[in-house]
């Protein structure tokens, strides 16, 4: 398995409450991964690192291959991400255009933009608010529209925090039925944040346990994988 | 006097109109070069941080509550004898109004959610492009801001005319406006001045109702 995202000697403070302290952490073409913890132990800000939003002032961040801390502003690099925060904004206007906006900033010819929305749409049963406002949906469903948003341009690594929050039962099982199909059939490799138990059992290949900016566990499935070997996984 | 002037305004006084057309004149050429001036310093202070930031736009919005026509007659008096002729006039303007322009642009900007710059990036954006889709999303505000800052403009220069008695052509009067023969007519097109200030405001909020943006 190839390492699609790595992080080495990463050092940042967050807060002047406790800093991200991570010798050696990388991830590999494959496994859904999740970063677990408590409220506050570091989790998003590891996610924002991971996705290349967060600049740290020490250590090495390397995707695909290449350091992202070589360019100043990695854009090239953050296309082939896709990043659902954990409170997302939404933009004035219609489902659609929410959608369509990652696609649009990539400079997608219309009819293209218009095909791939139309068909997430209609892969989440969500086509007949296609035109709705964005405020007059409700809460899960703008996170709903966020995750569309976020799958919209193909991204071939997905980060996403803390996804589950707000989705009813029904949303919630979509999301996982469409996780998981693209995990196994398109490949897309995913890393999550989560406090969600049925969301590990049920996706989530490695766990990786965060507390106060260190990792303190990994665990493979229901296996424990030892600090600093196994799984493709090294950490302090 | 004041219902003189208004028959003035309304009928077709010369002079009255003449000073109007010349007063848009000398306004659309301040507005042109404020906003040149103001619009990439609005967004480089709305948008970027950096070591001081706070102190330019402190200094900025100082420069708001300065009293243009005090300082425009100190300035008459003590440092530039020819500012009330139309180009110095327009420069005059014109520096009245970058800062306006700049605090309003820069205040509509600041006060936006973070949040929205972050999933702009997530999403793959470059820099420009966030600028963009930001000042799009927040276009009710900016457009606000300058509906204020151009009405601002005739309502100041129609000050100047009400105070100053500023009169295309003819300079600086050696008397109080109020004593002047054409008295009348220095109010009559501040009132125009006014009122164009007025329709340009409310035309511009009238629109954005219309298109939803302020709903």
């Amino acid at each position: 398995m190839n390492n699609l995202l790595e992080i080495t000697d990463i050092h940042h403070q967050v807060h002047n409450q406790f800093s991200i302290d991570i010798d050696q952490l990388f991830f590999q073409d494959g496994p859904v991964y999740a970063l677990i913890g408590d409220s506050g132990a570091g989790k998003s800000t590891l996610l924002r690192i991971l996705a290349l939003l967060q600049p740290v002032r020490e250590g090495t961040i390397t995707v695909f291959g290449e350091k992202a801390q070589a360019q100043k502003h990695p854009v090239k690099l953050r296309r082939r991400l896709g990043y659902l925060s954990q409170d997302p904004y939404l933009f004035a206007g219609s489902v659609f255009e929410n959608i369509a906006l990652g696609l649009e900033l990539r400079s997608q010819k219309a009819d293209e933009i218009e095909a791939r929305v139309n068909n997430l749409l209609h892969e989440f049963e969500f086509s007949a608010f296609a035109q709705t406002r964005i405020q007059e949906i409700s809460k899960g469903q703008q996170k709903l529209v966020a995750f569309l948003r976020t799958l919209a341009p193909y991204p071939e690594i997905l980060l996403l925090d803390e996804p589950a929050a707000h989705l009813d039962g029904l949303q919630y099982n979509r999301f996982l039925d469409y996780a998981k199909m693209l995990n196994n059939e398109r490949g897309v490799t995913i890393i999550l944040t989560t406090k969600s138990k049925d969301l590990i059992q049920r996706l989530v290949n490695i766990s990786i346990s965060i507390r106060y900016g260190k990792i303190v566990r990994i665990r493979t499935g229901e296996h424990q994988v030892q600090s600093g070997n196994g799984s493709g996984l090294r950490a302090s | 006097m004041f219902s003189e002037a208004l028959m003035q305004l309304l009928g077709a006084n010369k002079l009255v109109w003449l000073n109007l057309a010349n007063a848009i004149e000398v306004a659309g050429y301040a507005i042109i070069i404020g906003l040149v001036i103001s619009i990439p310093l609005g967004l480089f202070l709305g948008f970027e941080s950096f070591p001081g930031r706070r102190f330019i736009l402190a200094l900025v919005h100082i420069w708001l509550f300065v009293p243009a026509i005090g300082l425009g007659i100190f300035l008459y008096y003590h440092v530039w004898h020819s500012f009330l002729d139309p180009i110095g006039f327009i420069i005059w303007t014109a520096v009245l109004l970058v800062p306006l322009f700049t605090a309003l642009i820069a205040d509509s900007l600041i006060d936006r959610n973070p949040q929205a710059d972050e999933d702009l990036y997530g999403l793959g954006a470059t820099r420009w492009q966030m600028y963009f889709e930001i000042v799009r999303e927040r276009r009710a505000t900016v457009y606000g801001a300058l509906a204020v800052g151009i009405a601002r403009v005739f309502t100041e220069i129609g000050a100047f005319f009400l105070v100053l008695g500023f009169i295309y052509h003819q300079g600086f009067p050696s008397k109080p406006v109020f004593e002047l023969p054409t008295a009348s007519a220095h109010l009559a097109v501040a009132i125009g001045l006014f009122l164009i200030g007025g329709i340009i405001y409310i035309g511009i909020h009238l629109l954005q109702f219309r298109k939803g943006q302020l709903s």
